[in-house]
């Protein structure tokens, strides 16, 4: 079957229908595409614990997800 | 340090007993604590609010989404626990590599004062954890408020904890990207476990679990599917089939958890604003009566006073 290379290529299937999402909201035509982006602002960090103790923080946003969309171009 | 503690007891003295501690000392310190109490109640009055209206929208969200996760949730619902990978011989060569970890994600918020939703949520993750004796589970948390308990008794447990996550409103990405990064520690869990407070009405919700399976146990119940159509890669439904369920479940299970917790807050910020209008009475009439007694004491003292003068002409 020909759906799977993105797995090949180390994906996820959230970070495949992330991207899946991200470039149908793209494909949008003006008025619906700001808001469908609009929609899908977002900024939180989540936090790694080892032993109880934070250790490293990840900016979720935006830009980390068009980052790993640039991964596959 | 002294003058603190003289200035803290004087003010619950003056409060209990009235009648032994008078004067400007004590009437100061009612007044202040008048106004402490009606700021804090007006404050909780003005949160039951902005819960309460925002109950509506995060209600109907909840009921809206859920109807996303009915499918998903019907057709995995058979497989319930991990007996069947369990029961395996050892040695048996898995569709991968097994790992023996299951996720536990907890959905709690940020923000406190929202009645137990987040206690009720913490409480079923630690009787999780603490049957889990062979150090398979990993927990992590969306709010702020799951990860201090969990830091504190489990340490060694806890694999991340979110911050401001859904501030706004839940972003699908995020989510996605949120579930990434377990996912990405822990390619191959064998099942995971979304606990969060289930939406019933504004006066009640209770803690549910849902059971997602993964990809292994997926296979080990393979029969179980073979009703369904797929493409003839049936391994790599599966696999997606795992993660998607895992999202579409945490995507729901999210808003049931935000509808719980305005219909918590709305509650418990009703009670407290109660609770401050009778406290506030109570110390006003208290304030009104010690009010009263000094300037009949400043009266007498007058009126003797004026009498001893009157007396020596």
């Amino acid at each position: 079957m020909a759906g799977q290379f993105w797995r090949a290529a180390g994906l996820t299937y959230l970070q495949y229908s992330s991207m899946c999402a991200s470039h149908l909201r793209n494909a949008l035509k003006e008025p619906f595409r700001a808001t469908a982006n609009n929609r899908e602002k977002f900024e939180s960090s989540v936090t790694e614990y080892v032993n109880g103790k934070e250790s490293s923080t990840l900016t979720l946003d935006t830009a980390l997800l068009q980052k790993q969309l640039k991964l596959t171009k | 340090m002294n003058t603190t503690v003289k200035a803290s007891s004087k003010l619950f003295v003056g409060l209990t007993n009235q009648n032994q501690v008078r004067g400007m000392a004590t009437l100061k310190d009612l007044k202040v604590r008048l106004g402490t109490v009606q700021t804090i109640s007006k404050l909780t009055k003005t949160l039951h609010m902005v819960a309460s209206s925002k109950l509506r929208s995060a209600e109907k969200k909840a009921e809206e989404l859920g109807a996303f996760n009915v499918g998903p949730s019907k057709l995995l619902s058979e497989i319930k626990s991990n007996e069947a990978l369990d029961q395996l011989e050892q040695g048996t060569t898995f569709a991968e590599d097994r790992s023996n970890k299951q996720l536990v994600i907890a959905i709690t918020t940020d923000t406190g004062m929202c009645g137990p939703v987040n206690h009720q949520v913490v409480k079923a993750c630690k009787a999780l954890l603490s049957k889990d004796t062979e150090d398979k589970m990993i927990a992590s948390t969306t709010g702020l408020k799951g990860t201090a308990p969990l830091a504190t008794d489990y340490p060694k447990k806890l694999l991340f904890g979110g911050r401001d996550f859904g501030k706004q409103d839940y972003s699908f990405p995020e989510t996605l990207l949120f579930l990434n990064e377990i996912i990405a520690k822990i390619p191959n869990f064998d099942n995971a476990v979304i606990v969060y407070n289930k939406f019933k009405n504004a006066l009640s919700y209770s803690v549910d679990a849902l059971f997602i399976p993964g990809f292994n146990l997926m296979e080990q119940h393979r029969d179980k599917f073979y009703t369904y159509q797929t493409t003839e890669d049936r391994a790599a439904t599966m696999k997606d089939l795992s993660e998607f369920y895992l999202a579409s479940a945490f995507w729901a299970s999210l808003y049931q958890n935000r509808a719980s917790e305005m219909a918590g807050r709305m509650v418990s910020m009703d009670n407290a604003s109660k609770n401050g209008e009778s406290i506030s009475q109570g110390l006003s009439l208290q304030y009104n009566r010690a009010r009263q007694a000094m300037i009949t004491s400043e009266l007498i003292e007058i009126t003797s006073g004026a009498a001893a003068i009157e007396d020596s002409n």
